[in-house]
């Protein structure tokens, strides 16, 4: 299966949801939406910083300097309340706009 | 993140945040790195392949931190930012503009600062913009108006809504323990309708009451003095020279004139008073919907009629409405212009000498310019370095001149004020002025900034790597201009200072040393034969305290102006119709006065029985020819007088010195209750005031002194304007001065530095260090010399506007002018030399080498 790059505009329904599961640093949110999608989705590593940092200045993400399990210094994001109302928002977005594609895909077949 | 810190960021710039953005993408293309050597990639490939996989990281980075800040301003900050660094790097630069630069804009601050407190604000007047003072006119000479004329006018001039009047007097409370002055105004008409102030308790007047009923309006602060509070005050009754008024209404403190502390309507007697007398201020409140042509010419229409009406005393009268503002601070509006124009000159050189440097400093930066360029720098991006430069400077040197200006206000404003620009006091550093030093200081920018920034387009254009040195012909031309409007305002302050002194020093026709003055201003009203009674009796009671040499009494001191004028007649004589109409000086005065004044009679004798008088030889030459004694003058229209003896005259104002035609007369003869006793003595004033309120008292204890102090003191309080205005200008010249000499040694160095490998070359060759400094002084001084030639023209030019200050001015005299001009030069020599010196020392060998 090839590998995509992400849809336009749902970079921060992702980032949002994977963080849902706990904070991590800029590359555990690459690898992890890129492990859970099967490889399917890749994020486009550069792009990932100023979406990032956009979220955190609309206050949905917030951020501080921790030490890996390695011991490294790395920035962990966290998603906010407000995130999490954004995740619900975004999440609800998205189904409607996958069952509305499916409704298109389907029609005529039965 | 809230906005401003985002704009503050942007502004300022966040280094720390920048290197937080560039550890975080390093720390992901390192995570990357080890996960592909993990996959078993070679060190090398898997450095290559995470770095590619994460795209430009720089780009990247930008954009991150765009996301936290705004572009537009971070790209404003990021001038900024080099503007104020690469003005760090040249602290001679910076400081000497800045420096320049608060030093034009303190001044020019602080001359407005002035003009807008004492004429540019408008007067709490409600409807100011209505409001009209009648100028009376007969016969050519201004008079003031009448109750009756006032009246006229109010019930004629349909175009006029209100008309009110009021005189100023200085009035005694008693009954309140001692006694003591009131600064009271007396009304006439519908005073407050027309001046305001609403009272903040209590009523004005009614129109009952404004006919001459003893009631009275009060200051808040003096109904707390009197009562402890205002509410206390109303309904309570003082005694005001001798009738009890009622306090009716209470007045805010504020309000203009300030020092006014109560009203109160004129007495009726006054109010019906004879049409003859011409001392009071009228003025009119135009109707909303009329013009002021329409009041003009209704007002005209009424004069013609009341001319008719009553010929004896309007006859050949005129009158104009002036704006109350114009004639209230009109004549301190134009000083005050002239003053604001000379600071502005002053910020001008100022101006001049940064876009001097800020030039010497884009021919240095020719070579940075055109790297810039070589690199894709456009030209825009390299005005806009140029331009960011100017503004950083200019606001940082506008900051500085407006805490200079912060500083130098509440000075002037502590000093000792002339009395007759009350406002003066309420001068201050606020919004208004605020908002036009930062019209300044904008101006400023575009006047230095825009020469250098065309330069440094025209240079990045032409990338010019050559060596050759500029020719700098512009900044010459700047310097010369300096040097020009330097001389202007050196030549305007030297000719106010010489004024002031003059007015100091020049002969007054009179000897203050050891005179003490005491005033009394006795009330309007007071009965002529009490008047005369406690004159005589007070001139006896001071000449008998020891150590007295002579006492005498004038209606008004030497300098501070005239009372009672009027043409004369002589017996015998058929004079001139221009001596007919001549107004002449009459003064109330006693035997004694002259000898104590120090007023040399030069023939005849003093005052004497009544009926006699003693003129000037001002009034003999003019009225009298060569026998003045034995003449008999008519004077105030019917009393008789013959001249026993002729004075040397002395001058009846300060700031005026001709001397006007003035007969002196017994003060008994004439009606003036104010009073100023002079007395010659050898004690200090301090040891003499205690006898003289002493003796005072025991004639009458009601009585209140205003004011006991030297002739000295007088003469230093009548040329308070002349002072403050020398010191002002002499300020200003000083600033002027060293901005100029500055400049001058800015533009030698610039020339020494430019040339120091030809110096080096020049000094090899034998050239001597006497030589060396002759040379380079020589083409400065040929500077100053062109610019002093121009500003001597210039100073001719602008001469006759020294004419709007309050003070007789000898302005275009060639000994001040030639005297300007050769310190001018002297100050510019020294500027020259020390660049010159320095060039004398050039070691030839280093710059050799350095070539």
């Amino acid at each position: 299966m090839a590998r995509h790059d992400i849809l336009q505009g749902t970079l921060a329904l992702l980032v949002l949801r994977t963080l849902a599961r706990g904070p991590m640093h800029g590359y555990a949110i690459t690898s992890t939406i890129q492990r859970v999608s099967n490889d399917t989705l890749r994020v486009e590593e550069g792009s990932l910083y100023p979406a990032l940092h956009r979220m955190e200045e609309a206050g949905w993400i917030v951020s501080e300097w921790g030490e890996t399990d390695t011991g490294r210094r790395a920035r962990f994001y966290s998603i906010s309340d407000l995130g999490r109302r954004q995740l619900e928002q975004e999440k609800a977005q998205w189904e409607r706009l996958t069952s509305g594609v499916q409704l298109v895909l389907q029609w005529g077949d039965a | 993140m809230s906005w401003w810190r985002r704009a503050v960021r942007s502004l300022l710039g966040d280094r720390a945040m920048n290197q937080r953005i560039d550890d975080e993408m390093a720390f992901h293309v390192e995570m990357r790195t080890q996960e592909n050597l993990a996959a078993g990639m070679t060190p090398e490939a898997a450095a290559r392949s995470a770095r590619l996989a994460f795209g430009n990281r720089s780009v990247q980075a930008e954009e991150t931190r765009d996301v936290r800040a705004f572009p537009w301003l971070d790209a404003l900050g990021r001038d900024v930012r080099f503007g104020v660094r690469s003005l760090w790097r040249r602290p001679g630069l910076w400081m000497t503009g800045v420096l320049s630069l608060a030093l034009g804009v303190g001044a020019t601050t602080t001359a407005f600062s002035l003009l807008d407190a004492v004429a540019l604000k408008p007067l709490p007047f409600p409807d100011l913009e209505r409001l009209y003072v009648v100028a009376e006119r007969k016969e050519g000479e201004a008079t003031g108006g009448n109750p009756l004329r006032m009246r006229d006018y109010g019930e004629q001039v349909a175009s006029f809504s209100a008309v009110a009047g009021y005189f100023g007097e200085n009035s005694v409370v008693t009954g309140r323990g001692e006694p003591e002055r009131l600064e009271i105004r007396r009304t006439f008409g519908a005073y407050f309708e027309v001046f305001g102030p609403t009272p903040s308790s209590g009523r004005v007047f009614t129109a009952d009451e404004r006919a001459g009923q003893p009631v009275l309006v009060v200051r808040e602060r003096v109904a707390i003095k009197w009562f402890g509070s205002a509410a206390g005050a109303l309904g309570r009754t003082v005694t005001i020279d001798g009738a009890g008024h009622t306090i009716v209404g209470i007045a805010a403190n504020s309000g203009y004139p300030v020092e006014i502390e109560a009203w109160a309507p004129a007495p009726a007697g006054l109010q019906a008073g004879p049409r003859r007398g011409s001392y009071l201020f009228t003025v009119a409140k135009r109707g909303p919907e009329a013009t002021a042509a329409q009041a003009t010419a209704e007002l005209k229409l009424v004069l013609m009629r009341l001319a008719r009406e009553y010929p004896d005393t309007d006859a050949g009268r005129e009158a104009r409405l002036v704006p109350l503002q114009a004639e209230l601070v009109g004549e301190a509006r134009s000083t005050g212009l002239v003053v604001l124009g000379i600071a502005a000159a002053v910020l001008l050189i100022a101006c001049l000498n940064v876009a001097s440097l800020l030039l010497a400093r884009t021919m240095e930066r020719r070579r940075e310019s055109a790297l810039r360029a070589a690199l894709g720098a456009g030209t825009r991006s390299l005005v806009r370095l140029y331009l960011t430069e100017s503004v950083v400077l200019a606001f940082a040197g506008g900051l500085l001149g407006v805490a200079l200006a912060a500083l130098a206000v509440p000075l002037i404003r502590s000093m000792e004020l002339p009395f007759d620009l009350p406002r003066l006091a309420e001068a201050s550093v606020d919004g208004r002025v605020l908002l036009f030093a930062l019209g300044l200081v904008v101006t400023s920018a575009v006047v230095f900034g825009t020469l250098p920034a065309i330069r440094a387009a025209r240079g990045s254009l032409v990338p010019s790597l050559n060596r050759a040195a500029p020719r700098g012909r512009v900044r010459d031309l700047i310097v010369v201009g300096q040097a020009a409007l330097a001389l202007v305002i050196l030549v305007g302050a030297v000719t106010m200072l010489d004024g002031f002194l003059r007015l100091r020093r020049s002969a007054f026709g009179f000897e203050p040393e050891r005179v003490v003055t005491a005033r009394i201003n006795l009330s309007w009203g007071i009965d002529g034969g009490a008047l005369a009674d406690f004159r005589a009796r007070t001139l006896e009671g001071l000449a008998a305290i020891p150590g007295v040499r002579s006492v005498g009494v004038v209606d008004r001191l030497p300098l501070e102006g005239g009372t009672q004028s009027g043409p004369v007649v002589v017996a015998g004589r058929t004079l001139s119709p221009e001596l007919a109409i001549k107004s002449v000086s009459i003064r109330a005065t006693s035997a004694g006065y002259f000898v104590t004044m120090g007023m040399p009679i030069v023939s005849g004798r003093t005052l004497g029985d009544r009926g006699t008088a003693v003129v000037n030889e001002e009034f003999a030459r003019l009225f009298l020819g060569p026998e003045p004694l034995g003449e008999r003058v008519t004077v105030s229209g019917d009393h008789q007088v013959e001249v026993v003896g002729v004075v040397r005259g002395v001058r009846q104002w300060a700031t005026d010195e001709e001397i006007m035609p003035e007969v002196f007369i017994r003060a008994d003869e004439t009606y003036w209750p104010l009073l100023a006793f002079v007395l010659k003595t050898d004690a200090p004033v301090a040891a003499i005031a205690p006898a003289i309120r002493a003796r005072v008292l025991e004639i009458d204890p009601k009585q209140i002194i205003d004011e006991i102090r030297t002739m000295d003191d007088q003469l230093v309080s009548v040329a308070r304007t002349p002072q403050i205005l020398a010191g002002l200008l002499s300020a200003f010249a000083l600033v002027a001065l060293i901005l100029v000499a500055v400049g001058l040694y800015g533009i030698l160095s610039g020339y020494v530095n430019n040339r120091i490998a030809e110096i080096g070359v020049r000094i090899a060759l034998g050239a001597t260090p006497l030589g060396l400094v002759g040379r380079v002084t020589g083409r400065g001084l040929r500077l100053a010399l062109i610019g002093v030639g121009a500003g001597i023209g210039l100073s001719l030019l602008f001469g006759p506007v020294l004419a709007k200050f309050p003070v007789s001015l000898r302005t275009n005299e060639p000994v001040l002018v030639a005297l300007v001009a050769v310190g001018f030069l002297a100050i510019a020599v020294i500027a020259c030399v020390i660049p010159a010196w320095r060039a004398s020392r050039v070691d030839p060998a280093t710059v050799l080498r350095h070539e």
